[in-house]
């Protein structure tokens, strides 16, 4: 193991990294791209394998692990369990030169922050960095689940995107839900004593708790259908629109109405999830996906434009586009960002 | 200098306590604007409306409409609306704002305001 001096004045804003490679031309590499950079400056650890990264963590207090998966005596994967085990609230970003998506979904449920190629790290160090900077200083409040960096939003894009079965366990502070996530598909959501989809949008709209990926097994009803992008879409707004309070409040003749009411058919007709280094990672139906891509960007620049001409309004969320017949919504805030598309159809009466 | 049409919506949005601050958009030399908190400043809120006249141009480009849209920030909202004349409304709500019929009801207003008559086009003699 080798300790890297960092520049003489220590700034406070230094970020402490460990990188763990047992290509030692590789760990230069990428040490060397880290040392230079400055504001913030980096303190650079190394280790090629386990047992240095044990003491390295004795030792030294780190921000960040970057952790390569393919190393000799025990892996990647079993090294992040380990500092898991020890060090949970320590973020680990899994840097692979193959990444399965049975490695990604095996890092993502012990507890890795990120997963990246080193096929990204090969286009240069530029790309991956605002991801590795943002990894270092992401706070630790929000969800204490399984994954530090990922909302509920992005571990249900995951879970649909990877067609998994599984339930997603939420315990907030006043009351416990459930999502139901059958090969892929939302089927059933229950909170409190709601259920569907207004039950998806409450869970959605929390701000806080915990929750953890439980082995699928069959809800007592289904109370979900449609596709999960549009359902992922339309909790997200709707929690804007309703507090928790409100909803637990509806009474039962109410839930009822709302119930009869006609509903516009909402169909998903295009969707692409880009990275933050703009990579594409996942398309449907996207005739321009190019085009989708320089659309985020614009509206990400023009957010960030007008946190800075409003210093109180925060980062950009969400930017959506309502047409009569159509809405396209952009997801902003998470890592991967998010444009869909429905066409809505007048109800059916 | 003729009063702006949209004066008297702009008063109306007054009354609601979930708007901190209004604009309506007619070109970039009539603008017309209104807060009410601190945090949106009048200045501001014009260069937003600036923005957004470019942005909602910027979206034909992308094929997509832009006569409704909402821009979801973490501690505020922004609901605009855009007539086919080109005039452009924004709202900027708090993010806890629950004014989902405020906002419908402002916007129908907005829309059936009568605009300002069009320019007499310069024959050519």
């Amino acid at each position: 193991m080798s300790a890297i001096a960092s520049p003489p004045a220590r700034a406070i804003s230094s970020r402490r990294v460990l990188l763990v490679d047992d290509d030692a031309q590789f760990r230069d590499v990428l040490k060397d791209y880290l040392i230079k950079r400055r504001d913030p400056s980096w303190i650079v650890h190394t280790a090629g394998e386990y047992t240095e990264v044990l003491e390295c963590l004795k030792s030294h207090t780190v921000d960040l692990v970057v952790l390569d998966i393919q190393m000799p005596v025990m892996d990647g994967l079993q090294l992040l369990k380990l500092i898991k085990r020890s060090r949970p609230a320590l973020p680990v970003v899994v840097l692979s030169g193959v990444v399965t998506p049975e490695s990604r979904d095996y890092a993502l449920q012990n507890g890795a922050s990120l997963i990246l190629s080193k096929m990204e790290v090969a286009a240069g160090f530029d790309l991956i960095y605002p991801a590795l900077e943002a990894t270092a200083d992401a706070p630790l409040e929000g969800f204490k689940g399984m994954l530090r960096q990922v909302g509920l939003i992005e571990l249900l894009q995951l879970e649909c995107l990877g067609r998994k079965s599984s339930i997603l366990e939420i315990k907030g502070a006043n009351a416990d839900g459930r999502i139901y996530i059958s090969e892929g598909n939302i089927i059933h959501a229950e909170f409190d004593r709601i259920f569907g989809e207004k039950a998806l949008a409450q869970l959605l709209r929390l701000t806080g708790g915990e929750f953890h990926l439980a082995p699928f097994s069959q809800p007592t009803r289904q109370t979900i259908e449609g596709q999960w992008e549009g359902l992922l879409m339309e909790a997200a707004q709707s929690s804007d629109e309703q507090t928790g309070e409100e909803a637990a409040q509806q009474s039962e003749a109410d839930q009822a109405n709302t119930a009869l009411k006609p509903k516009a058919d909402r169909r998903v007709e295009e969707i692409v999830v880009i990275s933050a280094a703009n990579d594409i990672l996942y398309q449907w139906k996207a005739k321009e996906a190019e085009r989708r891509v320089r659309l985020i960007n614009l509206i990400l620049v023009k957010s960030a434009e007008m946190s800075k001409m409003f210093p109180g309004l925060g980062r950009g969320d969400r930017f959506e586009i309502n047409e009569s017949s159509s809405r396209a919504i952009c997801l902003l805030h998470s890592e991967s960002k998010v444009f869909v598309r429905l066409s809505l159809s007048p109800p059916s009466k | 200098m003729a009063e702006n049409p949209f004066q008297g919506w702009l008063e109306e949005a007054a009354n609601y306590a979930s708007v901190l601050a209004c604009g309506v958009y007619l070109s970039p030399q009539s603008i017309v604007v209104k807060s009410f908190s601190e945090s949106f400043p009048e200045a501001q809120i014009k260069e937003l409306l600036q923005r957004l006249a470019e942005i909602a141009l910027g979206l034909r480009v992308y094929q997509i409409g832009s006569s409704r849209l909402r821009w979801v920030f973490d501690n505020g909202q922004f609901h605009i609306a855009r007539r086919p004349d080109g005039a452009i409304a924004v709202l900027a709500m708090n993010q806890d704002s629950k004014a989902a019929s405020t906002i419908e009801d402002l916007f129908a207003n907005f829309m059936t305001t009568e605009g300002p008559a069009p320019e007499k086009p310069i024959l050519e003699k």
